[in-house]
């Protein structure tokens, strides 16, 4: 089982949704065109956070297939759907290891909804900026190389997030392109 | 690589490359056209006494110290030349007959004056014109029908007039004789050995700084160049085709520079022509040139040497692609480097003291051996210049100095090197003067003023009898001694009476029958003016051709004075060439300077240091050193004079107060004129050129 | 504040390095300036620094207007008041490091003795002992680069400017060099502003100001 949370998974479902609405199984074939490949999913895993998505009231069933069985139900995104995705977007996360899955997500959901990307990687950038501020101070008052080390070690991620976020944010216009372009198959 | 490639990259590069390339070039030019007059001047001196040679063939049958003229014709000539004065100026009086149908003609003629004709030179024609004609037309009986090309005139001021005569007229002529040939150059010995020795020692003096000038000029474009090679080497250029990439570039700048040379030496032969006034003339601007071969050799040879500098420059380079720019320092150089010179200054005082009198040809080796020795000890110099002042000096530009000069002595003299031996070469000229002593003639006897003295070389009384009063006074030769009444003679000469026992060779009183001897000198007095001197002087030229006519508006020995007076005038521009080389080596040198401490520079002044301590710093550097081994050449300059003095018979003096100051003036002409690159150091230190990144 | 630039504008030619930007710097403070190559933050410190007089802005020192000086008064602050230490190339090839460091001090017109102390004394407290009679040529790049900071604080200045010190240093180097910087600075009360493109860099300061095309961005604060 991977480390990463279902929250990302959900996330991305509902930034699909946003989009048009959709069967349960051209959710989970969209989901793999664009996220498969940084995070991988079950059916499953799918039909489970439809369905924590639906109780939490975040998205509704508005209509239903012939035939039985999840993949039949058509889903639709609901008005607080809109704004939690919204919020989630623009909040930065906490730096930390394995970011990598949640920053992608978030840049290409950002792309596909039109909401500024940019800003969403500069408040990022400024809270791992910070965090590594905070970082440096506890390894100047470390007072063994060992904890010096340790320190050193999330340094350089952060710093290696950061060097991401900088790339990322000077070929936006390229991204945006390729992002809608697949937007419009899918 | 092929060389397209190479030579593709040669000329490509921006203002940088540009500016570099172009300051090659002009050193390169500045360089080859001070070689090319330096290397004319010997051949522009001489070539004057080569013209009229001719003037000696006479006195050269007469005597037996100088080879006759060469035989040219079966027919002979009869021939006779006489200095004459005009005024105060040389002229020359010379009287042909011809012995047969095809008699030797001398240069600038294209036939001997027959009886009744006279050959004249262009300034003796005008003078003829605007003299009255029994002062001087008379002198020359006959017309003027025929002009004496340059080919035989020293200059075009020059006086000469060729007088034809028939056989009979010249033979009873005393010092007339029979020629068949005229020198078409000057023979050895006497004034020529002199002139030559002194011209070769000269040049070679002033050869050298120009050859280390174009060293300098090479090697600072050098250093430049060294980064962008390294880059090639890093790229994978081999050794062979960055050397062929820096030679082709160095190449193309030295030859454009060789063009610019050669432009700048016609202009220059030309000016000096025009300006510069040797033995009564300007030199016409063909005299000032350089035969064909020398002209190719310094023009093909100037590049060659260029491009072998930066070859040899390279090597630091070659070491190691990763080097970019010099890591290691070459060892200070020590005491030991005063040897040569120590050992060269002994070798010619030994040689002096010895006595071994015949060393005019190993002059102008030891003064390169003097040059050599000069070239090694000069960095040890610096050095310790430089360890004093920073020892001594307060200031902080003042140590910053010290420290740059101590860091590479060698490139800080290289820059200094031409000024250092240009004072030595002045302190030595002026030291052993080459004067020989006070004139033969006693002060005590001058003549009159107004008293017109004419030495006839001894003739029977008759023949001056048209010339003699009761007021001139007659000096006879009875056969041992001279003749002649004390108290006549104190009437046209300063002498005191009686005549003084104590000199062997000295006048005594005639006694009886004195009237038959020979007639030696007769002095005749008139009112003093030219007018009346000239009208006496024709008067005897057509009496007795052959006399020797002096008032006291002659100098006694005017060739010999001339001659060291002329030379003291070519000292002058060697002097005003040397101070050029000085000036721009200095200049070089602070360009150098400049170019490799640029970011270091900016960045200090980036920091708050203010421009004029930078500039001071560079000032410092260029003029400690000059001082120093300037002070040092000039030492060495008079202890190789008196070395060279000892031994020969030529007096060492201490160089005159003009030499002085002309050193003086020079080493501050040389650092006012370096100090004209001091901008630059604002200019190339401004924060915002420098890239920060 | 002790130096503040506010509506900084600068073009060369025609490119414009500085479109507006402005920086503040409080007593004692630490501000890194990040951006990406051209985006002008080397241009920045050169304006307030009073290297560069801005084409239009203000730059203040303390209380003072600095941007219209002449350039001779400019160049007096610059040996006063303010400390520079740069990327490389900046130690003077033919002195030893001990008088390199000693150099403001010297031409402030200090004695040799008093200035070379005082030079030795900072060269030990950047642990640069025994490295006094060496050349620049001589010294590694951190060494150089100390030597360099060695100079900048020698005449206890007010504001210590550094443009990508530790640019060409390795990791380990540069913690050293900016390590010391922020604890020297710390020590003295001097103020610093460090330009950079590196986060790891401007992770060592206060504050941090981004720049992007010659303007900057609302500062990154500290906690």
């Amino acid at each position: 089982m991977s480390i990463v949370t279902p929250v990302t998974v959900s996330y991305a479902l509902l930034g699909l949704l946003e989009n048009s609405t959709r069967h349960g199984y051209d959710l989970k074939q969209s989901y793999d065109r664009r996220f498969g490949g940084v995070k991988p999913v079950r059916f499953g895993q799918v039909y489970r956070a439809l369905a924590q998505l639906t109780r939490d009231g975040l998205i509704e069933v508005v209509g239903v297939e012939a035939g039985a069985g999840p993949d039949r139900k058509r889903y639709a995104i609901t008005d607080e759907g809109v704004t939690d995705l919204g919020a989630w977007l623009g909040e930065p996360e906490e730096p930390q290891p394995l970011l990598q899955p949640v920053l992608f997500t978030k840049v290409v959901l950002a792309l596909l909804s039109g909401r500024p990307a940019d800003r969403f990687l500069d408040a990022q950038r400024a809270t791992h900026l910070a965090a590594m501020a905070e970082l440096t101070r506890a390894r100047r008052a470390a007072t063994t190389t060992q904890a010096a080390i340790l320190a050193d070690y999330q340094l350089f991620h952060v710093e290696a997030d950061l060097r991401w976020i900088d790339h990322t944010a000077a070929r936006l216009t390229t991204l945006a392109e390729e992002v809608r372009d697949g937007a419009d198959r899918s | 690589m092929n060389p397209l490639l190479g030579l593709r990259l040669a000329v490509s590069g921006g203002r940088e490359q540009l500016l570099r390339r172009a300051f090659t070039a002009t050193g390169v030019g500045v360089g080859a056209a001070l070689l090319l007059l330096a290397v004319s001047a010997p051949g522009a001196a001489l070539g004057r006494s080569d013209r009229i040679a001719w003037q000696d063939a006479a006195t050269a049958v007469v005597s037996a110290e100088t080879p006759d003229p060469p035989i040219e014709k079966a027919d002979g000539a009869l021939f006779l030349a006489v200095s004459d004065y005009s005024d105060g100026n040389p002229m020359t009086r010379a009287y042909v007959a011809a012995l047969g149908v095809d008699p030797p003609v001398p240069p600038g003629l294209d036939r001997l004056p027959g009886p009744g004709e006279v050959a004249v030179s262009p300034a003796m024609r005008d003078l003829l014109a605007a003299t009255p004609d029994d002062e001087l037309d008379n002198r020359f009986p006959g017309r003027a029908t025929l002009t004496i090309g340059r080919a035989g005139l020293a200059h075009q001021n020059e006086l000469v007039a060729i007088v034809g005569r028939t056989p009979d007229e010249l033979r009873g002529v005393r010092s007339v004789a029979e020629v068949h040939g005229f020198y078409r150059a000057a023979p050895q010995g006497g004034i020529r050995y002199l002139q030559a020795a002194g011209l070769g020692t000269g040049s070679v003096v002033v050869l050298l700084p120009v050859l280390v000038f174009l060293v300098i000029v090479t090697r600072v474009a050098a250093g430049q160049q060294e980064r962008r090679l390294a880059m090639l080497r890093l790229v994978g250029a081999t050794r062979a085709q960055t050397a062929l990439v820096a030679a082709t570039e160095t190449g193309l700048a030295a030859v454009a520079g060789a063009a610019l040379g050669w432009v700048g030496y016609e202009l220059g032969r030309r000016v000096l022509a025009a300006t510069v006034v040797f033995q009564g003339g300007h030199f016409w601007a063909e005299d000032v040139a350089v035969p064909g071969w020398a002209l190719a050799a310094v023009l093909a040879g100037v590049p060659v040497l260029a491009i072998l500098t930066t070859l040899a420059s390279l090597r630091s380079v070659q070491v190691s692609p990763l080097a970019v720019g010099r890591r290691g320092r070459r060892p200070a150089p020590t005491a030991w480097t005063a040897l040569p010179l120590g050992a060269g200054l002994a070798a010619q005082l030994a040689l002096g003291l010895s006595g071994a009198g015949g060393t005019g040809q190993l002059r102008p080796i030891l003064a390169v051996l003097q040059v050599v020795g000069v070239a090694l000890v000069g960095p040890w110099l610096c050095l310790l210049a430089a360890r004093a002042v920073a020892r001594l000096s307060r200031r902080a530009s003042a140590l910053i100095a010290a420290r740059r000069i101590a860091y590479d002595p060698r490139a800080t003299f290289r820059a200094v090197g031409v000024v250092a031996l240009a004072a030595m070469a002045a302190t030595y000229l002026g030291s052993t003067a080459d004067r020989p002593g006070p004139p033969a003639q006693n002060e005590d006897q001058r003549l009159r003023p107004g008293v017109v003295q004419i030495n006839t070389g001894g003739v029977a009384a008759e023949r001056v009898a048209p010339l003699l009063s009761a007021e001139t006074v007659t000096e006879r030769w009875d056969g041992s001694a001279f003749v002649v009444s004390c108290i006549e003679l104190r009437r046209v000469r300063h002498v005191t009476c009686p005549h003084p026992t104590a000199d062997p060779g000295g006048p005594v009183e005639p006694g009886l029958g004195a009237e038959r001897f020979t007639v030696l000198q007769v002095y005749v007095p008139t009112d003093g003016s030219l007018a009346a001197e000239n009208r006496v002087r024709t008067r005897t030229a057509n009496l007795v051709p052959n006399a020797i006519i002096n008032t006291d508006r002659d100098p006694v020995d005017y060739h010999l004075e001339q001659t060291f007076a002329d030379f003291d005038r070519l000292g002058g521009v060697a002097a005003l060439f040397v101070i050029i080389l000085g000036a721009c080596g200095l200049t070089a040198g602070v360009i150098a300077g400049l170019a490799e401490r640029r970011r270091p520079f900016a960045l200090l002044r980036a920091s708050g240091v203010r421009l004029g301590e930078l500039r001071m710093v560079v000032l410092v550097e260029t003029a400690v050193t000059m001082l120093v081994t300037s002070a040092v050449g000039s030492a060495l300059g008079l202890v190789a004079g008196y070395a060279a003095t000892r031994g020969t018979d030529r007096m060492w003096t201490w160089p005159g107060l003009p030499v002085l100051a002309v050193i003086g003036a020079g080493m501050l002409a040389a650092l006012a004129f370096a100090a004209f690159a001091l901008p630059l150091v604002g200019l190339a230190t401004r924060p915002d050129t420098v890239r920060y990144e | 504040m002790v130096l503040t630039g506010r509506d900084l504008h600068k073009s060369f030619g025609t490119s414009y390095a500085l479109r507006g930007a402005g920086v503040a710097l409080a007593k004692g403070e630490i501000v890194a300036v990040m951006g990406p190559s051209g985006s002008g933050k080397s241009t920045l410190l050169h304006c307030v620094a009073g290297i560069l007089r801005p084409d239009s802005g203000e730059v203040h020192f303390a209380g003072r207007r600095i941007d219209d000086l002449p350039d001779r008064d400019r160049v007096q602050l610059r040996r006063t008041a303010f400390g520079f230490v740069f990327q490389f190339g900046q130690l003077v090839p033919e002195l030893p490091a001990v008088e390199n460091v000693a150099l403001p001090l010297l031409l402030g017109g200090r004695r040799r003795r008093d200035a070379l102390a005082a030079a030795s004394g900072w060269m030990r407290r950047l642990g640069l002992d025994g490295l006094d009679r060496r050349m620049p040529g001589e010294l590694s790049g951190g060494e150089s680069q100390r030597v360099a900071l060695a100079r900048a604080l020698v005449a206890g200045p007010a504001v210590v400017f550094a443009d990508e010190p530790t640019g060409a240093l390795d990791s380990v180097a540069a913690d050293q060099v900016l390590e010391l910087l922020v604890a020297a600075a710390h020590e003295q009360g001097t103020s610093v502003l460090l330009v950079t493109h590196e986060a790891r860099v401007a992770a060592f300061a206060d504050r941090t100001v981004l720049v992007r095309d010659g303007l900057d961005s609302a500062p990154v604060g500290a906690r």
